[in-house]
């Protein structure tokens, strides 16, 4: 109370002398609050760190991130916090390896597919069981994904899964531990979809959730999983808290993790404030934090916080070029682009460690990934300017390069979301002026971004995002002419083939055989990269954590989510 | 005097009627697609369209605009309000889940707010020096010239996280209150501390005033004695104006500090286009400045003599 | 008979001009508002002709200096990309001035034209005009600046549009309070006994004396619109980038205010200054014609 007698102070008439204490109280306010800036906060003991010791049981763990989730129900969602929840009530079939990006077991002992890569058969566990004790078998997931890709009307349930099991028929249940998932065409990317755990993920919910209307799924007790951790409560834009589920046994073999959790309980504190997360860690009040400002990683270093994180999977932060549209439809821009920005001052300025200027439109941890930093993906203004020269660009007074009577404005379409990318994209803006390219930014919250992206193909050169899925399949996804056609490559868009677009990128769906899928990799990066220059690929995002020395075991999966079940403090608290 | 309840009343239904249907047409006139919203912002082109218009189906937005405004209107008159598109929760459950919190936290920063403008009109009036009170006076404008969210950033980083006198987030009663009070309770004591100003000096000049100097009465006994009483009454007229502050400052301190309610319901709700969950809460925030305009207008006649004959008249 | 915000006609007083050498005469014993003065002549100064002030450009950021603290070099500090912020904050007075203006002025215009006709008509006009008043007043203003610069586009006079629109309402109320005061004073009834016209009594009479406490608000509104933009771009809503705006200086330096606080102080007490120092010459104005 006492600032708020402090205030009162400021004001009170105290005849002559109030005004002197009123400067005083308010010079002393100033002091306070500029000695607190003071970069020391003190020293931290450091002897907790005991990583190497034997896991401790028990605790809560205290965890700060920027979202929240908007309902219990984990098969939707758009946001970290819903999907980081979500992996830890429920399970999938499969667990990708964050390092090699090979599908392993989890709920699934074993798979197999037939060549045309249209079925697929799924051996299940037989000792895994949902937290209200009803088993987990193959009519579970059969509803499962019947549901996740149909929706259910009545219920108001979304067709969440359509986009991620396209073409979808049916899933067979020979025996009680076998499935087999149909598709209507090959569907390699499949596999690694049975281990999705970002947006939207298939885990699966129990017999009796799978019942319950939109609204009943509200009631996170009701939401049921077979996850390491079962919902304690839910309080919207506050928090989630989650307990320790008994009995749990069924951890990814490759965690290596045995039995139940070593916590007792999480808390997903819901902190939007940037600041107010990172002195919340330092203070003591949380364990854990996502969503770390990129400026608070080194002094959060600096007095003992370990920082962990992983570069978020799938594409790199993308200038997709709109291939159609002046001037991106001429390929001398889009070359110059990607040689006009120099990568060094953004890393520099803009990323730290844990962030990564993009050499490729895949990020590094995505089997398939090939290196362009040498080729195309480097600064190089000299060239730059020599292309648009050849190309008949001339500059024209104010700096700006002209060709027929049209300046060469490019107009972008960016998320503001991550706060690294309104620098990066400035710093970009700075550097592309020095070569004759005004770049435009409209940098704006999500939904004014979707508003726009309807309008793209007519409207912007350049929409600014990236799709997180660990599997270079992405790339047809967000770039084949029949689907996200990110680059909006049709017969108008000059001197590009889209036969030979849709059929490269295509190739991706067709094998699962590491070798061949990573020759069509590198093939669908070439085209989209060097051939055609259809996209500027910008950094590579990342998820970071910071947390306190007594905090153990945080995973980081393929999709750069969290996984608690390994997770252990060793105050034990 | 029936009569006159009767109208009032009436206005404020038709100000809440008004209000439902201009925000719905408002978020019509928006650009973005409430389905597109449903999904990852990056996967919005690989949608299939029969996903898309089963979702739309879903919710009832693939039926004509007039059809979805009447049927929305008659639940909404049932006070039925549907269910959030984004959460699938009833509206009136979502908003009365948050209501009580921003409900104390605007009371309370009222009160504060209050309090800081008697005290800055206090000061302004019995200051001696012209400078002083110059000084003075000009502080509401300060006060509403601080963004909200650097105030409160900045009291975060002193009081919770430097000198740990307060929680920066969670609920732990009258502790987790204070910083968020403080914060919302400045800007919304500019208008009020402003009014209060003008209205003591004004009063200071008028006849009773003059008679109580005659009387020999001290500068700080005018103040308190008379100036107070009869200066405090205007302050019940920007009750509405205030109101819409401490609205539109909760989106931001709620946010700042992490708090549930209504304000950082209304923005998320907005930002993704929650149609039925805006309906809601605009209904609720008219309904309620509806409310405190028709208090105003029947309470003031009775502290007021002036006005009671007036109303006796008309 | 709305009898909301008559409180703000509290100060008013019939005449509004007043011998300029008097004035001047009366600013040399009130050190605070000749300090007013030249800080509102300086920043319009900056808005006009930038380039006197500051020998850095806006927009040139050096990738060695990013983060650098206040320091003669650089008064305010530079932001991430080493651009400097004190010429940031020169060159955004332009923007913030201009759109801060732009808010009063549509707010104070259409406000105060608005109050006008539904105070001094009465009747229906009346009834009709508030009540659509008090509807703008129950949407949430969020929701009416994100129509306005969803649909009109991102830029800082549509941000600016859709303050001053969100204000209107404030001004219509205080306006018709003030004219329905001023319409029962004996002046006015004397001027309709002397035949002057209906018309003619609004002009010469209604408007000159019920402006005088709108302007009062106007001058807290100045405040009001600054803050509002800088809200908005805390919400996402700001001018677009690399434009510099004194609002969203303040907003996007809050996520380093643990690190690099001085990144929104700065700016936000250069903000908070300049208001004060409106204010205390508006006030100024205001007391002069009361003694």
């Amino acid at each position: 109370m006492s600032d708020l007698r402090s205030a009162i102070e400021l004001a009170t008439p105290r005849r002559r002398r109030w005004p002197w204490v009123a400067g005083a109280v308010a010079v002393g306010v100033l002091l306070v609050a500029a000695s607190g800036f003071a970069l020391t906060r003190g020293d931290r003991s450091t002897g907790e760190a005991a990583a190497a010791a034997a896991p401790v049981r028990g605790g809560t763990l205290q965890f700060a991130l920027i979202d929240y989730q908007r309902s219990p129900d984990p098969q939707w969602g758009t946001n970290y916090a819903e999907s980081l929840i979500g992996n830890n009530v429920t399970d999938k079939l499969t667990w990708q390896d964050p390092d090699t990006g090979e599908i392993t077991p989890w709920l699934a002992q074993s798979w197999e597919y037939t060549k045309d890569l249209t079925e697929f058969t799924f051996h299940l566990r037989e000792d895994v069981t949902f937290s209200d004790g009803s088993p987990f078998d193959s009519q579970v997931v059969k509803a499962n994904f019947d549901q996740y890709v149909h929706g259910d009307e009545k219920l108001g349930i979304n067709p969440n899964g359509a986009v991620l099991l396209p073409g979808y028929i049916e899933t067979l249940t020979p025996d009680p531990y076998t499935a087999v998932v149909r598709f209507r065409k090959p569907l390699a990317s499949f596999l690694q979809a049975s281990s999705f755990t970002a947006n939207a993920q298939p885990g699966f919910l129990s017999l009796s959730t799978l019942k319950l209307s939109a609204e009943e799924r509200t009631d996170p007790k009701k939401v049921i999983g077979t996850g390491p951790f079962v919902y304690e409560s839910w309080q919207p834009q506050v928090k989630t808290v989650l307990v320790r589920r008994k009995g749990y046994n069924w951890s990814p073999p490759a965690l290596r993790h045995k039995g139940e959790a070593y916590l007792d309980r999480i808390v997903f504190n819901t902190i939007p404030e940037a600041s107010v997360r990172t002195g919340s860690l330092t203070s003591g009040a949380v364990d854990a934090t996502l969503d770390v400002g990129t400026t608070d990683e080194k002094p959060l270093a600096d007095q003992g916080f370990r920082i962990i994180h992983r570069g978020v999977s799938g594409t790199a932060i993308f200038f997709n070029f709109n291939s159609q549209l002046f001037p991106t439809d001429d390929i001398a821009v889009r070359r110059a682009i990607q040689l006009g920005w120099n990568r060094e001052a953004i890393k520099k300025t803009v990323l730290t460690d844990s962030y990564s200027v993009a050499t490729s439109v895949l990020a590094p941890s995505v089997p398939g990934y090939a290196d362009y930093s040498g080729s195309v993906l480097r600064y190089d203004p000299e060239k730059a300017r020599r292309l648009l020269d050849e190309a008949g660009w001339k500059e024209g007074p104010d700096g700006i390069r002209v060709k027929d009577g049209e300046k060469l404005v490019v107009k972008l379409l960016g998320i503001s979301n991550l706060v690294v990318n309104k620098p990066a994209y400035e710093s970009i803006q700075q550097d592309l002026k020095k070569i004759g390219i005004d770049l435009r930014l409209t940098v704006v919250p999500i939904p004014d971004y979707t508003a726009n992206v309807a309008k793209a193909k007519t409207d912007w050169n350049i929409t600014a995002a990236n799709r997180s899925r660990n599997d270079p399949a992405v790339l047809n996804l967000q770039y084949g002419p029949a689907l996200g056609n990110g680059s909006f490559v049709t017969k108008d868009s000059p001197g590009i083939d889209v036969d030979e677009v849709a059929k490269t990128l295509g190739k991706l769906e067709l094998t699962l055989d590491p070798a061949t899928r990573k020759q069509y990799a590198k093939a669908a990066q070439d085209l989209l990269l060097e051939k055609y220059a259809l996209v500027n690929p910008v950094y590579n995002p990342s998820q970071v954590i910071a947390h306190a020395d007594h905090v153990h075991g945080i995973i980081f999966d393929a999709q750069s989510r969290n996984h608690f079940v390994d997770t252990w403090k060793s105050n034990g608290k | 005097m029936l009569r006159y309840l009767a109208l009032k009343i009436g206005r404020a239904l038709f100000v809440v009627w008004a209000a439902f249907t201009l925000t719905f047409v408002l978020l019509f006139v928006l650009p973005a697609d409430p389905v597109d919203l449903l999904f990852d912002p990056a996967e919005i082109n690989t949608v299939p369209p029969e996903v898309r218009e089963q979702m739309a189906a879903n919710y009832g937005f693939d039926r004509p605009v007039l059809l979805q405004y009447l049927a929305r209107l008659g639940h909404a008159l049932t006070g039925d309000f549907g269910t959030s598109v984004q959460s699938g929760r009833p509206v009136v459950a979502t908003i009365l889940d948050v209501l009580p919190s921003t409900l104390v936290l605007a009371a309370g920063a009222l009160a504060l707010a209050l309090l800081i403008a008697f005290v800055i009109a206090l000061a302004a009036t019995s200051a001696r020096r012209a400078w002083v009170r110059n000084l003075v006076e000009a502080l509401p404008s300060g006060a509403v010239s601080v963004p909200v969210f650097l105030s409160g950033v900045l009291m975060l980083q002193v009081f919770s996280f430097r000198l740990g006198w307060f929680p920066a987030f969670g609920d732990r009663g009258v502790e987790s209150l204070v910083l968020p009070l403080i914060t919302l309770a400045i800007p919304v004591s500019g208008p009020i501390a402003q009014l209060l100003v003008r209205s003591f000096a004004t009063e200071f000049r008028s006849g009773y005033v003059t008679t109580s100097w005659a009387k020999g009465a001290t500068r700080g006994g005018i103040v308190v004695r008379d100036v107070f009483r009869n200066a405090s009454l205007p302050a019940l007229t920007i009750a509405g104006i205030t109101f819409g502050n401490l609205i539109a400052g909760s989106v931001i301190t709620e946010t700042v500090f992490a708090r549930q309610g209504v304000g950082r319901m209304t923005q998320a709700a907005i930002n993704t286009l929650d149609v039925p969950l805006v309906q809601g809460i605009v209904v609720l925030v008219a309904a309620g400045f509806a409310l405190i305009n028709l208090i105003v207008d029947l309470i003031y006649p009775l502290l007021d003599p002036r006005l009671r004959a007036t109303l006796a008249v008309g | 008979m709305t009898v909301e915000l008559d409180a703000f006609a509290a100060g008013r007083r019939p005449g509004f001009a007043r011998p300029l050498a008097r004035h001047l005469g009366g600013l040399a014993r009130q050190p605070i508002l000749v300090a007013s003065w030249i800080i509102v002549l300086v920043v319009i100064g900056w808005a006009i002709v930038p380039g006197l002030f500051t020998s850095y450009g806006p927009y040139d950021g050096d990738a060695a200096a990013s983060f650098v603290p206040p320091s003669a070099e650089h008064w305010f500090g530079t932001d991430r990309l080493g651009r400097d912020l004190f010429a940031r904050s020169v060159y955004g007075a332009q923007t913030t001035l201009t759109a801060t203006l732009l808010a009063v002025l549509i707010a104070f215009g259409v406000g105060t034209l608005v109050g006008l006709v539904a105070g001094f008509a009465g009747g229906i006009v009346d009834t009709v005009v508030m009540r659509v008043v008090d509807v703008f007043l129950a949407i949430p203003s969020l929701l009416l600046a994100m129509v306005v610069v969803s649909v009109l586009g991102y830029s800082t006079q549509n941000i600016a549009l859709a303050v001053g629109i969100s204000s209107i309402a404030s001004f219509a109320r205080v306006m018709r309070a003030q004219v329905l005061a001023v319409v029962t004073q004996d002046y006015v009834r004397a001027a309709y006994g002397l035949g002057v016209g209906r018309l003619g009594v609004m002009l010469r009479h209604v408007v000159p004396n019920s402006l005088s406490s709108v302007i009062a608000l106007a001058a807290l509104e100045i405040g009001t619109a600054v803050l509002a933009v800088a809200s908005l771009g805390f919400l996402g809503y700001g001018a677009p980038p690399p434009q510099p705006e004194w609002g969203l200086l303040v907003a996007e330096g809050r996520d380093y205010v643990a690190v690099h606080p001085w990144a929104s102080i700065m700016p936000g007490v250069a903000l908070a200054i300049v208001v004060i120092a409106t204010h205390r010459i508006s006030t100024s104005y205001r007391k002069d014609h009361r003694r």
